[in-house]
Protein backbone atom coordinates (compact mmCIF):
# COMPACT_ATOMS: atom_id res chain seq x y z
CA UNK A 1 0.00 0.00 0.00
CA UNK A 2 1.59 3.15 -1.30
CA UNK A 3 0.53 5.92 1.38
CA UNK A 4 1.31 9.69 -0.06
CA UNK A 5 1.06 12.44 2.60
CA UNK A 6 2.80 15.19 0.55
CA UNK A 7 -0.02 17.01 -0.59
CA UNK A 8 2.04 20.34 0.02
CA UNK A 9 4.59 19.22 -2.62
CA UNK A 10 1.96 18.24 -5.27
CA UNK A 11 -1.48 16.74 -5.26
CA UNK A 12 -2.67 14.14 -7.72
CA UNK A 13 -4.89 14.62 -10.40
CA UNK A 14 -8.83 13.60 -9.01
CA UNK A 15 -9.42 10.79 -10.82
CA UNK A 16 -12.43 12.44 -12.64
CA UNK A 17 -10.12 15.76 -13.73
CA UNK A 18 -8.12 12.68 -15.37
CA UNK A 19 -10.76 11.57 -17.49
CA UNK A 20 -12.21 15.62 -17.92
CA UNK A 21 -8.75 16.49 -18.73
CA UNK A 22 -8.74 13.52 -21.57
CA UNK A 23 -11.37 14.20 -22.86
CA UNK A 24 -10.61 18.09 -23.34
CA UNK A 25 -7.29 17.57 -24.98
CA UNK A 26 -8.74 15.29 -27.63
CA UNK A 27 -12.09 17.13 -28.11
CA UNK A 28 -11.03 20.75 -28.45
CA UNK A 29 -7.85 21.01 -30.66
CA UNK A 30 -8.41 24.58 -31.45
CA UNK A 31 -6.04 27.19 -31.03
CA UNK A 32 -9.07 29.63 -28.50
CA UNK A 33 -7.62 32.76 -30.58
CA UNK A 34 -8.92 31.31 -33.87
CA UNK A 35 -11.53 32.64 -35.34
CA UNK A 36 -13.07 29.53 -36.75
CA UNK A 37 -15.07 26.38 -35.43
CA UNK A 38 -12.36 25.00 -33.96
CA UNK A 39 -11.31 28.33 -32.31
CA UNK A 40 -14.11 29.65 -31.06
CA UNK A 41 -15.16 26.01 -29.43
CA UNK A 42 -11.87 25.96 -27.60
CA UNK A 43 -12.41 29.93 -26.36
CA UNK A 44 -16.09 28.76 -25.20
CA UNK A 45 -14.41 26.07 -22.67
CA UNK A 46 -11.76 28.97 -21.95
CA UNK A 47 -14.14 31.78 -21.24
CA UNK A 48 -15.75 29.39 -19.15
CA UNK A 49 -13.14 28.23 -17.37
CA UNK A 50 -12.37 31.54 -16.61
CA UNK A 51 -15.80 32.24 -14.95
CA UNK A 52 -15.57 29.43 -13.32
CA UNK A 53 -12.53 30.53 -10.77
CA UNK A 54 -13.89 33.82 -10.92
CA UNK A 55 -17.11 32.59 -9.38
CA UNK A 56 -15.09 30.29 -6.93
CA UNK A 57 -13.02 32.91 -5.36
CA UNK A 58 -15.89 35.49 -5.46
CA UNK A 59 -13.96 38.09 -8.55
CA UNK A 60 -14.63 38.92 -11.82
CA UNK A 61 -14.07 37.49 -14.91
CA UNK A 62 -11.17 39.78 -16.40
CA UNK A 63 -9.47 40.22 -12.87
CA UNK A 64 -8.54 36.64 -13.67
CA UNK A 65 -5.06 36.46 -15.62
CA UNK A 66 -3.70 32.75 -16.87
CA UNK A 67 -0.42 31.57 -16.51
CA UNK A 68 1.81 28.46 -16.19
CA UNK A 69 1.67 28.35 -12.52
CA UNK A 70 1.90 29.73 -9.36
CA UNK A 71 6.02 31.20 -10.02
CA UNK A 72 5.08 32.54 -12.90
CA UNK A 73 2.09 34.41 -10.46
CA UNK A 74 4.41 35.79 -8.57
CA UNK A 75 6.81 36.80 -10.81
CA UNK A 76 4.09 38.28 -12.91
CA UNK A 77 2.92 40.27 -9.59
CA UNK A 78 6.14 41.62 -8.27
CA UNK A 79 7.87 42.60 -11.87
CA UNK A 80 4.87 43.66 -13.83
CA UNK A 81 3.47 45.90 -11.30
CA UNK A 82 6.63 47.33 -10.33
CA UNK A 83 7.40 47.79 -14.07
CA UNK A 84 4.15 49.70 -14.09
CA UNK A 85 4.49 51.92 -11.39
CA UNK A 86 7.95 53.14 -12.04
CA UNK A 87 7.56 56.41 -13.79
CA UNK A 88 4.12 57.13 -12.45
CA UNK A 89 5.43 56.74 -8.65
CA UNK A 90 9.13 57.15 -8.83
CA UNK A 91 9.34 57.83 -4.92
CA UNK A 92 8.04 54.34 -4.29
CA UNK A 93 10.96 52.02 -3.82
CA UNK A 94 10.77 49.96 -1.47
CA UNK A 95 9.38 45.98 -1.97
CA UNK A 96 8.46 44.35 1.89
CA UNK A 97 7.90 41.05 2.08
CA UNK A 98 7.87 38.39 4.82
CA UNK A 99 11.52 36.24 5.82
CA UNK A 100 9.23 32.37 5.74
CA UNK A 101 7.94 32.97 1.51
CA UNK A 102 8.29 30.54 -1.01
CA UNK A 103 11.40 30.55 -3.32
CA UNK A 104 9.15 32.06 -6.62
CA UNK A 105 8.62 35.42 -3.90
CA UNK A 106 11.62 35.44 -1.53
CA UNK A 107 14.36 35.32 -5.17
CA UNK A 108 12.04 37.45 -6.96
CA UNK A 109 12.53 39.83 -4.07
CA UNK A 110 16.40 39.39 -3.96
CA UNK A 111 16.33 39.86 -7.74
CA UNK A 112 14.36 43.40 -6.95
CA UNK A 113 16.96 44.81 -4.53
CA UNK A 114 19.51 43.62 -7.37
CA UNK A 115 17.86 46.57 -9.53
CA UNK A 116 17.85 48.96 -6.91
CA UNK A 117 15.25 48.47 -4.73
CA UNK A 118 14.77 48.45 -0.85
CA UNK A 119 13.62 45.35 0.21
CA UNK A 120 12.73 44.42 3.49
CA UNK A 121 12.30 40.96 5.04
CA UNK A 122 9.54 41.22 7.83
CA UNK A 123 10.09 39.12 10.83
CA UNK A 124 8.23 35.84 12.11
CA UNK A 125 7.01 35.27 15.58
CA UNK A 126 7.72 31.72 16.69
CA UNK A 127 4.62 30.19 15.55
CA UNK A 128 5.39 31.23 12.24
CA UNK A 129 2.99 34.33 11.95
CA UNK A 130 4.27 37.52 10.74
CA UNK A 131 5.28 40.33 12.56
CA UNK A 132 2.11 42.99 12.40
CA UNK A 133 4.17 45.83 14.28
CA UNK A 134 6.86 45.43 12.07
CA UNK A 135 4.54 45.61 8.90
CA UNK A 136 3.01 48.45 10.75
CA UNK A 137 6.21 50.46 11.15
CA UNK A 138 7.44 49.53 7.65
CA UNK A 139 4.49 49.94 5.45
CA UNK A 140 4.39 53.55 4.60
CA UNK A 141 4.11 55.96 1.40
CA UNK A 142 7.55 55.11 0.10
CA UNK A 143 6.45 51.37 -0.19
CA UNK A 144 5.86 50.06 -3.68
CA UNK A 145 4.21 46.27 -3.12
CA UNK A 146 3.99 43.94 0.20
CA UNK A 147 4.06 40.41 -0.81
CA UNK A 148 2.75 38.17 2.10
CA UNK A 149 1.69 34.30 1.55
CA UNK A 150 -1.54 33.64 2.53
CA UNK A 151 -0.32 30.09 3.96
CA UNK A 152 2.79 29.02 4.20
CA UNK A 153 4.52 25.98 2.68
CA UNK A 154 6.11 24.15 5.44
CA UNK A 155 4.64 24.58 8.47
CA UNK A 156 1.13 25.94 7.01
CA UNK A 157 0.49 28.75 9.22
CA UNK A 158 -2.28 31.31 8.14
CA UNK A 159 -0.82 34.90 7.87
CA UNK A 160 -3.42 37.88 8.87
CA UNK A 161 -4.17 39.04 4.97
CA UNK A 162 -7.16 41.19 6.03
CA UNK A 163 -5.20 43.31 8.35
CA UNK A 164 -2.20 43.59 6.40
CA UNK A 165 -4.34 44.38 3.18
CA UNK A 166 -6.02 47.18 5.42
CA UNK A 167 -1.87 48.25 5.83
CA UNK A 168 -1.57 48.73 2.61
CA UNK A 169 -4.74 50.64 1.52
CA UNK A 170 -3.95 52.96 4.04
CA UNK A 171 -0.19 53.55 3.05
CA UNK A 172 -1.67 53.56 -0.84
CA UNK A 173 0.68 50.37 -1.59
CA UNK A 174 0.04 47.31 -3.42
CA UNK A 175 -0.63 44.07 -1.72
CA UNK A 176 -0.05 40.93 -3.19
CA UNK A 177 -0.48 37.64 -1.78
CA UNK A 178 1.07 34.09 -2.75
CA UNK A 179 -2.28 31.71 -1.92
CA UNK A 180 -0.71 28.59 -3.96
CA UNK A 181 -1.25 27.07 -0.19
CA UNK A 182 -4.59 27.87 0.63
CA UNK A 183 -5.85 27.91 -2.52
CA UNK A 184 -8.88 24.78 -2.28
CA UNK A 185 -8.21 24.15 1.39
CA UNK A 186 -9.30 27.65 2.76
CA UNK A 187 -12.37 29.31 1.38
CA UNK A 188 -11.32 32.43 -0.30
CA UNK A 189 -13.88 35.26 -0.67
CA UNK A 190 -11.08 37.30 -2.51
CA UNK A 191 -13.08 40.33 -3.27
CA UNK A 192 -13.56 40.23 0.67
CA UNK A 193 -10.12 40.15 1.50
CA UNK A 194 -9.17 43.63 0.36
CA UNK A 195 -5.88 41.97 -1.42
CA UNK A 196 -4.93 43.20 -5.06
CA UNK A 197 -3.09 40.63 -6.37
CA UNK A 198 -3.53 36.77 -5.75
CA UNK A 199 -1.34 33.95 -7.17
CA UNK A 200 -2.50 30.23 -6.92
CA UNK A 201 -1.40 26.91 -8.70
CA UNK A 202 -3.50 23.96 -10.06
CA UNK A 203 -1.32 21.54 -9.00
CA UNK A 204 -1.68 22.17 -5.04
CA UNK A 205 -5.61 21.11 -5.64
CA UNK A 206 -5.82 18.60 -7.84
CA UNK A 207 -5.55 20.19 -10.94
CA UNK A 208 -2.81 19.58 -13.48
CA UNK A 209 0.50 20.51 -13.20
CA UNK A 210 1.82 23.72 -15.71
CA UNK A 211 -1.43 26.18 -14.92
CA UNK A 212 -2.02 28.34 -12.19
CA UNK A 213 -3.38 32.18 -12.49
CA UNK A 214 -2.97 35.39 -10.87
CA UNK A 215 -6.07 37.12 -9.83
CA UNK A 216 -5.87 41.55 -10.50
CA UNK A 217 -8.01 43.26 -8.95
CA UNK A 218 -9.58 45.59 -10.96
CA UNK A 219 -7.42 49.16 -12.07
CA UNK A 220 -4.74 47.22 -10.18
CA UNK A 221 -1.29 48.69 -13.19
CA UNK A 222 0.13 45.84 -14.73
CA UNK A 223 2.37 45.69 -17.39
CA UNK A 224 3.24 42.61 -19.12
CA UNK A 225 6.08 40.55 -18.00
CA UNK A 226 6.49 38.28 -21.33
CA UNK A 227 5.79 39.70 -25.13
CA UNK A 228 4.34 38.32 -27.83
CA UNK A 229 0.79 37.71 -29.51
CA UNK A 230 -1.25 39.66 -26.85
CA UNK A 231 -3.43 37.10 -25.16
CA UNK A 232 -4.85 37.83 -21.66
CA UNK A 233 -5.38 41.25 -23.27
CA UNK A 234 -1.92 41.97 -23.60
CA UNK A 235 -1.01 41.09 -20.50
CA UNK A 236 0.40 36.82 -20.99
CA UNK A 237 1.08 36.43 -24.39
CA UNK A 238 0.96 32.60 -25.39
CA UNK A 239 -1.12 30.31 -26.56
CA UNK A 240 -4.04 29.95 -24.48
CA UNK A 241 -3.54 26.46 -22.84
CA UNK A 242 -7.56 25.56 -22.92
CA UNK A 243 -7.24 22.08 -21.25
CA UNK A 244 -5.08 23.07 -18.60
CA UNK A 245 -7.58 25.81 -17.29
CA UNK A 246 -10.47 23.77 -17.92
CA UNK A 247 -9.15 20.51 -15.96
CA UNK A 248 -7.61 23.59 -13.18
CA UNK A 249 -11.29 25.10 -13.11
CA UNK A 250 -12.98 22.05 -13.03
CA UNK A 251 -10.41 20.82 -10.01
CA UNK A 252 -11.39 24.18 -8.05
CA UNK A 253 -15.14 24.04 -8.74
CA UNK A 254 -14.99 20.74 -7.18
CA UNK A 255 -12.88 20.93 -4.32
CA UNK A 256 -14.16 24.68 -3.30
CA UNK A 257 -17.81 22.56 -2.62
CA UNK A 258 -15.55 20.04 -0.25
CA UNK A 259 -13.81 22.66 2.10
CA UNK A 260 -15.91 22.40 5.30
CA UNK A 261 -16.14 18.18 4.92
CA UNK A 262 -12.54 17.84 4.53
CA UNK A 263 -11.46 19.99 6.87
CA UNK A 264 -13.55 18.07 9.49
CA UNK A 265 -11.80 14.71 7.98
CA UNK A 266 -8.50 16.53 7.96
CA UNK A 267 -9.12 16.80 11.83
CA UNK A 268 -9.74 13.98 13.21
CA UNK A 269 -6.62 12.53 10.97
CA UNK A 270 -4.52 15.05 12.69
CA UNK A 271 -5.89 14.29 16.14
CA UNK A 272 -4.76 10.89 15.47
CA UNK A 273 -1.10 11.77 14.23
CA UNK A 274 -0.27 14.18 17.21
CA UNK A 275 -1.71 11.57 19.74
CA UNK A 276 0.64 9.16 18.34
CA UNK A 277 3.46 12.01 18.42
CA UNK A 278 2.52 12.05 22.57
CA UNK A 279 3.08 8.81 22.97
CA UNK A 280 6.24 8.61 20.71
CA UNK A 281 7.19 11.63 23.19
CA UNK A 282 10.30 14.68 22.34
CA UNK A 283 7.61 15.67 19.18
CA UNK A 284 7.20 19.08 18.25
CA UNK A 285 4.55 20.56 16.21
CA UNK A 286 6.22 23.44 14.66
CA UNK A 287 3.46 26.23 13.45
CA UNK A 288 0.72 27.93 15.57
CA UNK A 289 -1.90 25.32 16.44
CA UNK A 290 -5.02 27.29 15.31
CA UNK A 291 -4.16 28.95 12.45
CA UNK A 292 -3.37 26.50 10.37
CA UNK A 293 -4.20 24.74 6.85
CA UNK A 294 -6.12 21.69 7.56
CA UNK A 295 -4.21 18.66 6.90
CA UNK A 296 -1.12 20.47 7.23
CA UNK A 297 1.68 18.72 10.14
CA UNK A 298 5.41 19.92 10.46
CA UNK A 299 6.77 17.80 13.05
CA UNK A 300 10.32 18.33 14.82
CA UNK A 301 11.31 14.88 16.76
CA UNK A 302 14.38 15.20 19.59
CA UNK A 303 17.16 12.88 18.78
CA UNK A 304 16.79 11.96 15.18
CA UNK A 305 17.34 13.19 11.59
CA UNK A 306 14.39 14.15 9.73
CA UNK A 307 15.85 12.44 6.92
CA UNK A 308 16.59 9.17 8.01
CA UNK A 309 13.12 9.24 9.25
CA UNK A 310 11.81 10.15 5.56
CA UNK A 311 14.05 7.39 3.97
CA UNK A 312 12.43 4.73 6.41
CA UNK A 313 9.53 5.80 5.87
CA UNK A 314 9.96 5.94 1.87
CA UNK A 315 11.04 2.17 2.27
CA UNK A 316 7.79 1.09 3.88
CA UNK A 317 5.95 3.05 1.03
CA UNK A 318 4.92 5.90 2.85
CA UNK A 319 5.88 9.61 0.97
CA UNK A 320 6.62 12.52 3.61
CA UNK A 321 9.22 15.39 2.98
CA UNK A 322 11.96 17.15 5.31
CA UNK A 323 11.49 20.76 4.42
CA UNK A 324 9.76 21.94 1.25
CA UNK A 325 10.19 19.69 -2.12
CA UNK A 326 12.17 22.93 -3.65
CA UNK A 327 14.71 22.88 -0.59
CA UNK A 328 15.14 18.81 -1.09
CA UNK A 329 17.43 19.91 -4.35
CA UNK A 330 19.99 21.29 -2.38
CA UNK A 331 22.21 20.24 0.07
CA UNK A 332 22.47 22.96 2.86
CA UNK A 333 23.21 22.27 6.66
CA UNK A 334 21.18 25.37 7.46
CA UNK A 335 18.12 23.60 6.94
CA UNK A 336 14.52 24.88 6.47
CA UNK A 337 14.62 29.06 6.12
CA UNK A 338 10.92 28.93 7.62
CA UNK A 339 11.66 27.26 10.35
CA UNK A 340 15.07 29.16 11.11
CA UNK A 341 13.17 32.01 10.52
CA UNK A 342 10.91 30.82 13.40
CA UNK A 343 13.82 30.52 15.76
CA UNK A 344 13.14 26.77 15.72
CA UNK A 345 16.80 25.18 17.05
CA UNK A 346 18.56 23.96 14.56
CA UNK A 347 18.51 20.33 16.27
CA UNK A 348 14.88 20.35 15.98
CA UNK A 349 15.27 21.53 12.17
CA UNK A 350 16.88 18.71 11.24
CA UNK A 351 14.57 16.09 12.82
CA UNK A 352 11.54 17.46 11.16
CA UNK A 353 9.34 16.09 9.01
CA UNK A 354 6.17 17.35 6.98
CA UNK A 355 2.89 15.45 6.73
CA UNK A 356 0.16 16.69 4.34
CA UNK A 357 -2.94 15.22 4.21
CA UNK A 358 -5.12 14.90 1.22
CA UNK A 359 -8.25 13.67 -0.76
CA UNK A 360 -6.88 10.34 -1.33
CA UNK A 361 -5.84 9.07 1.70
CA UNK A 362 -8.31 7.06 3.94
CA UNK A 363 -8.28 5.69 7.58
CA UNK A 364 -6.50 2.66 6.67
CA UNK A 365 -3.98 4.60 5.41
CA UNK A 366 -3.68 6.94 8.76
CA UNK A 367 -3.63 3.87 10.94
CA UNK A 368 -0.75 2.73 8.63
CA UNK A 369 1.23 5.72 8.64
CA UNK A 370 0.65 6.05 12.87
CA UNK A 371 2.02 2.89 13.13
CA UNK A 372 5.01 3.59 11.01
CA UNK A 373 5.76 6.71 12.58
CA UNK A 374 6.19 4.97 16.12
CA UNK A 375 8.11 1.87 14.89
CA UNK A 376 10.92 4.07 12.78
CA UNK A 377 10.92 7.39 15.35
CA UNK A 378 11.75 4.52 18.10
CA UNK A 379 14.28 2.52 16.01
CA UNK A 380 16.11 6.04 15.15
CA UNK A 381 16.72 6.90 18.65
CA UNK A 382 17.93 3.51 19.70
CA UNK A 383 20.54 4.06 16.90
CA UNK A 384 21.34 7.85 18.30
CA UNK A 385 21.44 6.88 21.90
CA UNK A 386 22.15 2.96 21.87
CA UNK B 1 15.27 9.37 -1.03
CA UNK B 2 13.22 10.38 -3.89
CA UNK B 3 16.00 12.91 -4.93
CA UNK B 4 19.10 11.26 -3.48
CA UNK B 5 19.75 7.57 -5.76
CA UNK B 6 21.51 4.97 -3.02
CA UNK B 7 22.97 1.76 -4.24
CA UNK B 8 21.56 -1.64 -3.11
CA UNK B 9 24.34 -2.00 -0.47
CA UNK B 10 23.75 1.71 1.21
CA UNK B 11 19.98 0.86 1.50
CA UNK B 12 20.62 -2.40 2.92
CA UNK B 13 23.14 -1.24 5.70
CA UNK B 14 20.64 1.90 6.31
CA UNK B 15 17.31 -0.87 6.86
CA UNK B 16 19.77 -3.21 8.70
CA UNK B 17 22.73 -1.34 10.19
CA UNK B 18 25.11 -3.68 11.71
CA UNK B 19 27.16 -3.30 14.71
CA UNK B 20 24.70 -0.57 16.68
CA UNK B 21 25.24 0.66 20.58
CA UNK B 22 27.73 1.74 22.87
CA UNK B 23 30.56 -0.59 24.24
CA UNK B 24 30.57 -0.73 28.32
CA UNK B 25 34.19 0.36 29.26
CA UNK B 26 35.32 0.61 25.83
CA UNK B 27 39.30 0.96 25.41
CA UNK B 28 38.69 3.36 23.28
CA UNK B 29 35.69 5.90 22.22
CA UNK B 30 35.19 9.19 20.43
CA UNK B 31 32.39 11.02 19.06
CA UNK B 32 32.27 13.80 15.81
CA UNK B 33 29.98 15.88 14.39
CA UNK B 34 27.04 17.41 16.25
CA UNK B 35 23.76 17.08 15.62
CA UNK B 36 23.10 20.85 15.43
CA UNK B 37 24.86 20.00 11.77
CA UNK B 38 22.63 17.46 11.43
CA UNK B 39 25.85 14.37 11.12
CA UNK B 40 27.26 12.79 14.37
CA UNK B 41 28.60 9.56 14.83
CA UNK B 42 29.93 7.86 18.03
CA UNK B 43 32.20 5.26 18.13
CA UNK B 44 33.58 2.73 20.45
CA UNK B 45 35.99 0.40 20.57
CA UNK B 46 37.26 -3.01 22.62
CA UNK B 47 41.27 -4.00 21.53
CA UNK B 48 42.70 -7.67 22.35
CA UNK B 49 46.41 -8.16 21.03
CA UNK B 50 46.38 -5.14 19.26
CA UNK B 51 43.61 -5.78 17.15
CA UNK B 52 39.88 -4.75 17.30
CA UNK B 53 38.09 -7.02 18.90
CA UNK B 54 34.85 -5.33 19.31
CA UNK B 55 33.37 -2.02 17.78
CA UNK B 56 30.38 -0.02 18.09
CA UNK B 57 28.82 2.87 16.69
CA UNK B 58 25.56 5.20 17.13
CA UNK B 59 24.24 7.70 14.66
CA UNK B 60 22.15 10.77 15.03
CA UNK B 61 22.51 11.51 10.74
CA UNK B 62 20.63 10.79 7.69
CA UNK B 63 20.52 7.50 5.84
CA UNK B 64 24.35 7.40 4.67
CA UNK B 65 25.01 8.30 7.75
CA UNK B 66 23.95 5.32 9.06
CA UNK B 67 24.81 3.42 6.52
CA UNK B 68 28.35 4.84 6.66
CA UNK B 69 29.05 3.76 10.08
CA UNK B 70 27.72 0.08 9.64
CA UNK B 71 30.30 -0.39 6.86
CA UNK B 72 32.87 1.34 8.27
CA UNK B 73 32.55 -0.86 11.81
CA UNK B 74 32.26 -3.70 9.57
CA UNK B 75 35.13 -2.97 7.66
CA UNK B 76 37.00 -2.09 10.94
CA UNK B 77 36.20 -5.53 12.69
CA UNK B 78 39.16 -7.81 13.07
CA UNK B 79 41.89 -5.27 12.04
CA UNK B 80 44.98 -4.57 13.55
CA UNK B 81 44.92 -1.22 14.52
CA UNK B 82 47.62 -0.13 12.46
CA UNK B 83 45.42 -1.99 9.73
CA UNK B 84 42.39 0.57 11.19
CA UNK B 85 44.45 3.32 10.91
CA UNK B 86 45.15 3.39 7.25
CA UNK B 87 41.56 2.88 6.42
CA UNK B 88 40.03 6.15 4.67
CA UNK B 89 36.84 7.24 3.78
CA UNK B 90 37.09 5.70 -0.11
CA UNK B 91 37.43 2.30 1.42
CA UNK B 92 33.97 2.66 2.83
CA UNK B 93 32.80 4.32 -0.24
CA UNK B 94 33.59 1.45 -2.38
CA UNK B 95 32.39 -1.30 -0.28
CA UNK B 96 29.03 0.43 -0.61
CA UNK B 97 29.16 0.68 -3.95
CA UNK B 98 29.27 4.50 -4.10
CA UNK B 99 27.62 7.62 -2.63
CA UNK B 100 25.82 10.45 -4.12
CA UNK B 101 28.36 13.36 -3.90
CA UNK B 102 26.58 15.08 -1.95
CA UNK B 103 26.59 12.25 0.85
CA UNK B 104 30.66 11.62 0.46
CA UNK B 105 30.77 13.69 3.96
CA UNK B 106 28.83 10.93 5.67
CA UNK B 107 31.78 8.65 5.12
CA UNK B 108 34.91 10.58 5.98
CA UNK B 109 33.08 11.33 9.37
CA UNK B 110 32.60 7.99 10.12
CA UNK B 111 36.23 7.42 9.06
CA UNK B 112 37.18 10.52 11.18
CA UNK B 113 35.27 8.73 14.13
CA UNK B 114 37.07 5.54 14.04
CA UNK B 115 40.40 6.82 13.94
CA UNK B 116 39.73 9.36 16.52
CA UNK B 117 38.90 6.21 18.74
CA UNK B 118 41.56 4.95 17.75
CA UNK B 119 43.79 8.26 19.10
CA UNK B 120 41.63 7.95 22.12
CA UNK B 121 42.48 4.19 22.63
CA UNK B 122 46.48 4.97 22.07
CA UNK B 123 46.36 7.94 24.14
CA UNK B 124 44.38 6.54 26.78
CA UNK B 125 46.16 2.77 27.28
CA UNK B 126 49.27 3.14 25.60
CA UNK B 127 49.86 6.13 26.63
CA UNK B 128 50.89 7.64 23.37
CA UNK B 129 51.07 11.22 23.10
CA UNK B 130 50.01 12.81 19.88
CA UNK B 131 52.17 15.43 18.43
CA UNK B 132 50.33 18.42 17.55
CA UNK B 133 52.19 20.22 15.21
CA UNK B 134 50.57 22.43 13.06
CA UNK B 135 52.30 23.94 10.22
CA UNK B 136 50.07 24.47 6.69
CA UNK B 137 51.28 21.03 5.75
CA UNK B 138 48.68 19.47 8.42
CA UNK B 139 46.11 22.13 7.83
CA UNK B 140 45.87 20.54 4.09
CA UNK B 141 45.33 17.16 5.05
CA UNK B 142 42.76 18.24 7.61
CA UNK B 143 40.91 20.25 4.40
CA UNK B 144 41.34 17.23 2.54
CA UNK B 145 38.36 16.22 5.00
CA UNK B 146 36.46 18.77 3.60
CA UNK B 147 34.21 17.52 0.29
CA UNK B 148 33.06 19.61 -2.23
CA UNK B 149 28.94 18.27 -2.22
CA UNK B 150 28.71 18.92 -6.62
CA UNK B 151 31.68 16.50 -7.33
CA UNK B 152 31.92 13.95 -4.03
CA UNK B 153 35.67 15.09 -3.80
CA UNK B 154 37.66 17.43 -1.59
CA UNK B 155 38.30 20.94 -2.21
CA UNK B 156 42.29 20.17 -1.80
CA UNK B 157 41.87 18.24 -4.82
CA UNK B 158 39.51 20.41 -6.72
CA UNK B 159 41.79 23.16 -6.00
CA UNK B 160 39.35 25.52 -4.54
CA UNK B 161 42.03 26.55 -2.25
CA UNK B 162 44.07 29.36 -3.53
CA UNK B 163 46.06 30.22 -0.54
CA UNK B 164 46.74 29.24 2.76
CA UNK B 165 48.71 30.43 5.24
CA UNK B 166 48.97 29.66 9.24
CA UNK B 167 50.81 32.07 11.85
CA UNK B 168 50.78 32.34 15.54
CA UNK B 169 46.83 30.22 15.96
CA UNK B 170 45.54 32.12 12.76
CA UNK B 171 44.46 30.38 9.33
CA UNK B 172 44.04 32.44 6.08
CA UNK B 173 42.51 30.79 3.58
CA UNK B 174 41.50 32.37 0.19
CA UNK B 175 38.96 29.66 -1.51
CA UNK B 176 37.22 30.54 -4.68
CA UNK B 177 33.53 29.95 -6.26
CA UNK B 178 31.46 30.86 -8.91
CA UNK B 179 28.97 34.06 -7.41
CA UNK B 180 26.16 31.45 -8.15
CA UNK B 181 27.72 27.83 -6.34
CA UNK B 182 24.56 27.01 -3.86
CA UNK B 183 27.26 25.02 -2.34
CA UNK B 184 29.35 28.13 -1.15
CA UNK B 185 27.84 28.27 2.11
CA UNK B 186 28.38 24.69 2.76
CA UNK B 187 31.76 23.99 2.45
CA UNK B 188 32.64 27.42 3.89
CA UNK B 189 30.96 25.90 7.51
CA UNK B 190 32.39 22.63 6.92
CA UNK B 191 36.09 24.44 6.67
CA UNK B 192 35.08 26.39 9.85
CA UNK B 193 33.87 23.08 11.63
CA UNK B 194 36.85 21.16 10.80
CA UNK B 195 39.82 23.56 11.29
CA UNK B 196 37.94 24.57 14.97
CA UNK B 197 38.70 20.26 15.90
CA UNK B 198 42.63 21.53 15.21
CA UNK B 199 43.87 22.27 19.13
CA UNK B 200 45.62 25.35 19.08
CA UNK B 201 44.21 27.19 15.64
CA UNK B 202 42.22 30.40 17.18
CA UNK B 203 41.41 31.88 14.14
CA UNK B 204 40.42 31.17 10.65
CA UNK B 205 39.82 33.92 8.03
CA UNK B 206 38.20 32.67 4.92
CA UNK B 207 37.90 34.90 2.14
CA UNK B 208 36.22 34.08 -0.91
CA UNK B 209 37.36 35.21 -4.20
CA UNK B 210 36.39 34.80 -7.60
CA UNK B 211 39.39 33.61 -10.05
Amino acid sequence: MRVYLDHAATTPLLPEIVTYYADVLSEYPGNASSLHYEGQHSRQLYNWAKQTIADCIHVDYDEIIFTSGGTEADNMALFGCLKAIKNSHPERKKVITSSIEHEAVIESVKALGKMGYEIVFAPVSANGIVEIDYLKQQIDEKTAICSIMFANNEVGTIQPIRQISTLCQKAGCFFHTDAVQAMGKVEQDVNELGVDMLSASAHKFYGPKGVGFLYIKKGTPLEPVFYGGGHEGGLRSGTENVPGVAAMAKALKIVTGKIEEKRMQYQKWTDQILNTCKQIQGVQLNGDPDKRTPGSLSLSFSGINGEALMGMLSMDEIAVSTASACRSHSHSKGGSHVLTAMNCPLEFINGTIRVVLGWDNTDEQIDYFCDKLMEKVTLLRRLSNG
Amino acid sequence: MAVIKYTKEVIEHFKNPKNVGEIENPDGGATVGSPACGDQVTVSLKIKDNRIEDIKFLSYGCASNIATGSIVTELAKGKSVDEAKKMTWKDAVDELGGLPPVKVHCSVLAVDGLKAAIQDYEEKKLGIKHERKIDEQSIIEKLKSVIYPKTGHNIIDEKLVKYLKYENGKVEIEISFDETDVYKQNVLEEIDEHLHEIDGVEEIDVKVVEY
